[in-house]
């Protein structure tokens, strides 16, 4: 049957509420009687503490209360890390319930970086905190710092905690060492490469905030936060760092501008508002600056990678190894450990079928902000790699960069594929996804605008990335092995009102993805209910079920499942209610745009609204069926799924200063089965800019001593929209066959491929002045010693 | 984050507005508001009194100027970039004030900056200062004391500042009439949008295709924003060609202090105001 709203490209339902400015964020909210705090900032990356003095700090005008860290203890437990490197041994800052700890909200005696908390202050208002701030004495011993895992990993080098010796978080690898190496050994081509996927800072548009209230009657809290897991972090707040049970704490996370990654973990301020909330009394409110958030909110990438790749001269890749040095910053982040490992070092084979591959990965802790996901993590990091070293085989032996990829790729025909590194391909249509984006290109014809360019001082080059981007956390046993410390099912209720009004709750929280309007487009497709008369709710813990949050792709295809699947129960409950009504068997029953009837009599029928009102009433429902309709799901996928696509990026470089302009970019995606082709291109199009930001401009800087340079949006470059083109979007279909809907995760895969795809094009244009490889962000500067390394 | 209270004053005339200036040490002028609210929010300044100078009227606008033989044009101080970016006299007669103006911020930015505004701030920072150079502007000011007219090349002061004193207001910036054809180029810093390097040229060329007269002005991470006196030698009396521009490239970056800046170093930046002054040249001597 052909859908008539799944899939179609319905306008946003959240967009006029976010036009015209009346969708509040944290920042918005005002409550009377609140208070603000703020969170005196290590200075250094790396110091003991001798003493704080907050005495002068506490008689400051208008001050309510200020703390140190020694004000915590025995108060308040370490922050959690949940997702740690699976499978392996591992070190990390000690926490009592014996899980791995992520550092106390404020240091008392050491700390490690220069966001690392030290002291908070409440006031009645907010330039009463900082400026009590400034009056917060603090004597520090500085130590040296580390700021690369390389040096971190030294002998001797400064220990960050005292339980995790040489500062080694992990040593973790995956895939078959022996047969790896034996396969270089012999290999008739080995092509090397070393590289750093620099550490980016993911800029979402808001800030983080947190806001807490406490009743003293009822010892309950209402935290308001922007995250992208209210759940979860309400599991772990209650749990893991406060001590209060469970249902006395309830997390809402209001609109969320952007997240790419940061805003799913549990940060020193959350905790911290709801203590001070307690203490006081009163609502307590804490909203991060620009700088602030780029100084303690987690970054992303900052693999330091040494990678080798063998193969035939006729093109076939016979083995890919990778050593890597992860930087995961002075405490382990909430998931930052399992990003850091899993989710790059599984993903470096890509589309391409490998016989021998292996990766370790060493996670070191360093004096610099925690490491977590940005958009795309890890599978990103994987594939700028390995697209860069296909490349680099290709020159070396003299094939066209398409076709050696034509001759590797992992074909239709044999999925479900195993990579040899632990992912299973569910579906995908690789060879198909490059060829129509060559196609798109005019691959063929590039060679003769090539000349052209060049006759115009310029040089043109084309870059190539085929990759496949693991989504949909994910099947819970699966992620146990992987090391994640709790489950990653999702959660959907739907209630079908007397109204004929829907209701959904579901775990999943969106932070620009569009749920109310795409998770909609599902119910009513299923019930035949306009999208306008649905409401999606979700982000209050109150009243929605649990569930993981968003992150990793996966909220379309683990929560839109979920409720496809309540869709079911509903409409079976329904039928029930529906042939009683018509004195029919359930087995008769036919449901078609929202009314049920009896097979072959179409008039003998009862829409979905009267059988739903008939249930409300209740006067007059079959046996054994109870009042109301209603229904819930908990679904666990069975496996991952695995969207995939192919890049094609045309620059021009302007080889006297090094400039590169991007001409066109194309990016042929499978995303599985679309439920709104205008939401995917949205994510398609923010994504791809993700990439190129970080391909073009993008670069966390600390200098040696570990202080973070670019800590402001006037040294930290984005892309801009002005300066980017078009993007040529197309794609293929390939559902996957681990969930019913056929959806795969499409959040992340706009970002994966465009570094491989502008860095390739790069090289390719510079082919003439023997550039093999030049690291991310491309800048002018860099682009031109590459060209004259020499100087000019 | 802005400071909880600041006193505002919009004076209508350019003498109270001096006035509040002589009186008030913790005054600051304001024009379009754009580096001053940033700075305040970012605590770099530590201002007690705004005086908005939006309601002197006299400070806004492009005049032309017909004296006998002399021609020129007069900007009010206030006029914002995005008009001198589209002024058709500009466009004719001094193409590159009007294509730093264009090439300033993106559109928000030079809606609401004005060039007093530019040039009081960003100093040799702003794409401005190189064109004023090249264009042999002069600044007009009123202060408590009197009024002054400064030329370009003394208003960029070595220490990356200008020759304004506390009180000062500019009031109009002069433009002679050469007959200079002129053009402005930019390296643009991707995250500011400011000019890492800006470079105008100005050249007259005689009737036998010789440079006549010529001036070139550098802005952005420099020192100070002045001429190129190095490379206008290198071009001044002979035919603009691709030998003489060749040699003005190569001796463009002579006496030009960097500033420090993540973004390129000083051997690059010095390179790439070679080629950026080359190229320069070249469109003026085409068309
Ligand atoms: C994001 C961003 C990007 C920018 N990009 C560029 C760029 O690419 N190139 C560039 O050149 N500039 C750039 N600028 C600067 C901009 O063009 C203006 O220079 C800046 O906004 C100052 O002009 P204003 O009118 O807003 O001045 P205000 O911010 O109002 O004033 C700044 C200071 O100038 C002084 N002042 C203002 N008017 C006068 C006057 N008439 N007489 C004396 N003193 C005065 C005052 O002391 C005042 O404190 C950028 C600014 C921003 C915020």
């Amino acid at each position: 049957m052909a859908n008539k709203v799944f899939g179609k490209p319905i306008k946003r339902k959240e967009d006029p509420a976010f036009i015209q400015g009346a969708a509040p964020f944290v920042a918005d909210m005002h409550l009377p009687g609140m208070a603000h705090m703020e969170i005196l900032r290590s200075p250094h990356a790396h110091a003991r503490i001798r003493s704080i003095d907050t005495s002068e700090a506490a008689k400051m005008p208008g001050v309510l209360k200020v703390i140190s860290g020694h004000d915590l203890v025995g108060r308040m437990k370490p922050l959690p890390c949940v997702w740690i490197p699976g499978g392996v041994e591992s070190h990390f800052p000690l926490h009592p319930q014996d899980i791995p700890g992520a550092g106390m909200p404020l240091q008392t005696d050491h700390v490690r970086f220069i966001g690392d908390g030290v002291a908070a202050v409440v006031a009645e208002t907010r330039y009463q905190a900082m400026d009590a701030l400034r009056a917060i004495r603090v004597e520090y011993d500085v130590l040296p710092a580390v700021i690369t895992p390389e040096a971190a990993l030294v002998e001797n080098a400064p220990l960050l905690h005292d339980s995790v010796p040489g500062n080694l978080n992990a040593y973790w690898t995956c895939g078959d060492q022996p047969s790896t190496d034996a396969a270089i050994a012999d290999a008739e081509v080995v092509v090397e490469l070393d590289l750093l996927n620099q550490r980016t800072i993911n800029s979402p548009i808001e800030p983080r905030g947190a806001l807490a209230t406490f009743d003293p009657v009822t010892d309950e809290f209402v935290l308001y936060a922007s995250t992208q897991s209210p759940h979860n972090h309400r599991l772990i707040l209650c749990y893991y760092v406060l001590n209060i049970p469970l249902n006395k704490l309830r997390i809402i996370a209001p609109n969320v501008g952007g997240s790419f990654g940061t805003k799913g973990y549990v940060y020193p301020d959350m905790p911290l508002v709801l203590f001070m909330a307690r203490e006081l009394k009163r609502p307590v409110k804490w909203q991060d600056s620009r700088q602030g958030y780029m100084r303690s909110t987690v970054q992303g990438r900052d693999h330091k990678q040494r990678a080798v790749l063998a193969g035939t001269r006729d093109g076939k890749i016979t083995a890919l190894h990778c050593t890597s040095h992860a930087n995961l910053g002075a405490y382990p982040s909430t998931i930052g450990p399992g990003v850091a490992t899993a989710m790059m070092g599984r993903s470096i084979t890509g589309p391409y079928a490998i016989p021998a591959a292996f990766c370790e990965v060493y996670a070191a802790f360093t004096n610099t902000v925690p490491l977590g996901a940005q958009r795309g993590s890890g599978r990103s990091e994987a594939t700028f790699m390995t697209e860069r070293l296909v490349d680099l085989f290709a020159a070396e032996i003299g094939m066209d960069p398409a076709e050696v990829r034509r001759r590797n790729f992992v074909q239709p025909g044999d999925m479900p594929y195993d990579n040899g590194l632990g992912w299973l391909y569910d579906s995908g249509d690789y060879p198909e996804l490059l060829e129509r984006a060559l196609k798109h290109a005019g691959y063929d014809d590039l060679p003769a605008l090539k000349e052209e360019a060049k006759a115009r001082g310029r040089r043109m080059g084309v870059g190539l990335a085929s990759f496949v981007a693991v989504s949909g956390v994910g099947p819970s046993p699966r992620m146990a092995k992987e090391g994640m410390l709790g489950g990653t099912w999702e959660a959907a209720s739907i209630r079908c009102e007397p109204t004929g009004d829907v209701v959904a709750t579901i775990g999943s929280k969106p932070h620009g993805q569009s749920h109310d309007t795409v998770f909609a487009q599902i119910i009513s497709e299923r019930l035949g209910v306009a999208v306008d008369r649905i409401s999606i709710r979700h982000s209050d813990t109150l009243g929605t079920p649990f569930g993981q949050g968003s992150y990793g792709s996966r909220s379309f295809s683990m929560a839109g499942p979920a409720l496809y699947l309540t869709c079911d129960k509903i409409l079976q409950k329904a039928c029930l209610a529906a042939a009683h009504k018509l004195n029919a068997s359930p087995d008769e029953m036919i449901f078609e745009n929202g009314r049920f009837y009896v097979d072959g009599q179409l008039e003998r029928g009862i829409t979905l609204l009267e059988t739903t009102l008939a249930l409300w009433y209740a006067w007059d429902i079959p046996d054994g069926v109870e009042p109301c309709l209603e229904a819930t799901t908990f679904w666990d996928a069975p496996d991952f799924n695995y969207p995939s696509g192919a890049q094609v990026a045309l620059v021009e470089v302007d080889p006297e200063t090094g400039e590169v302009e991007l001409k066109r970019f194309i990016a042929v995606s499978d995303v599985g089965v679309v439920g709104n082709p205008m939401v995917m291109e949205g994510q398609l199009h923010g994504g791809i800019v993700h990439g190129l930001g970080q391909a073009l401009f993008e670069q966390a800087i600390y200098d040696a001593d570990g202080n973070l340079i670019s800590d402001t949006l006037e040294r930290y470059a984005l892309p801009k929209a002005a300066g980017l083109p078009h993007f040529e979007l197309d794609f293929v279909t390939s559902p996957t066959p681990h969930n019913p809907l056929g959806v795969k995760g499409a959040g992340e895969i706009g970002t994966v491929g465009a570094t491989a795809a502008v860095g390739n094009a790069i090289c390719d244009a510079l082919r003439e002045y023997g550039v093999r490889h030049i690291d991310m962000p491309f800048t002018p500067e860099k682009v031109w010693r590459a060209i004259h390394p020499h100087g000019g | 984050m802005l400071p909880s209270t600041l006193n505002y004053a919009a004076p209508t005339t350019l003498g109270a507005a001096v006035d509040l200036l002589a009186t008030h040490p913790d005054a600051v002028f304001t024009a379009g508001s754009y580096r001053l609210l940033i700075d305040l929010k970012m605590q770099r300044i530590d201002a007690g009194t705004l005086v908005d100078l939006r309601k002197l009227s006299e400070l806004y606008g492009i005049a032309s100027v017909e004296d006998g033989a002399e021609y020129g044009v007069e900007i009010g101080a206030m006029t914002a970039l995005s008009t001198l970016a589209s002024d058709v006299r500009l466009l004719a007669h001094y193409g590159a004030l009007a294509e730093a103006a264009s090439e300033t911020g993106d559109a928000q930015i030079r809606n609401m900056a004005a060039l007093g505004g530019t040039l009081a701030y960003d100093a040799s920072a702003g794409d401005v200062a190189a064109a004023l150079l090249a264009l042999d502007a002069v600044i007009h000011t009123h202060h408590s004391k009197g009024q002054r007219s400064l030329d370009a090349a003394d208003f960029f002061t070595s220490d990356g500042k200008t020759a304004l004193r506390h009180d000062e207001i500019i009031t109009m910036v002069a433009l002679p009439s050469t007959g200079a054809r002129s053009v402005y180029a930019k390296f643009t810093h991707p995250a500011t949008l400011e000019a890492i390097i800006g470079v105008a040229a100005a050249v007259t060329l005689d009737d036998a295709g010789r440079v006549a007269a010529c001036r070139l002005g550098v802005c952005g991470s420099v020192a100070q924003a002045k001429r190129l006196s190095a490379a206008e030698a290198a071009i001044l009396g002979g035919a603009l060609d691709e030998t003489s521009i060749a040699r003005a490239a190569a001796s463009a970056a002579d006496g030009v202090e960097w500033l420090p800046s993540l973004q390129a170093s000083a051997e690059y930046r010095a390179h790439r105001l070679g080629v950026m002054t080359a190229r320069a040249l070249r469109r003026l001597v085409k068309a």
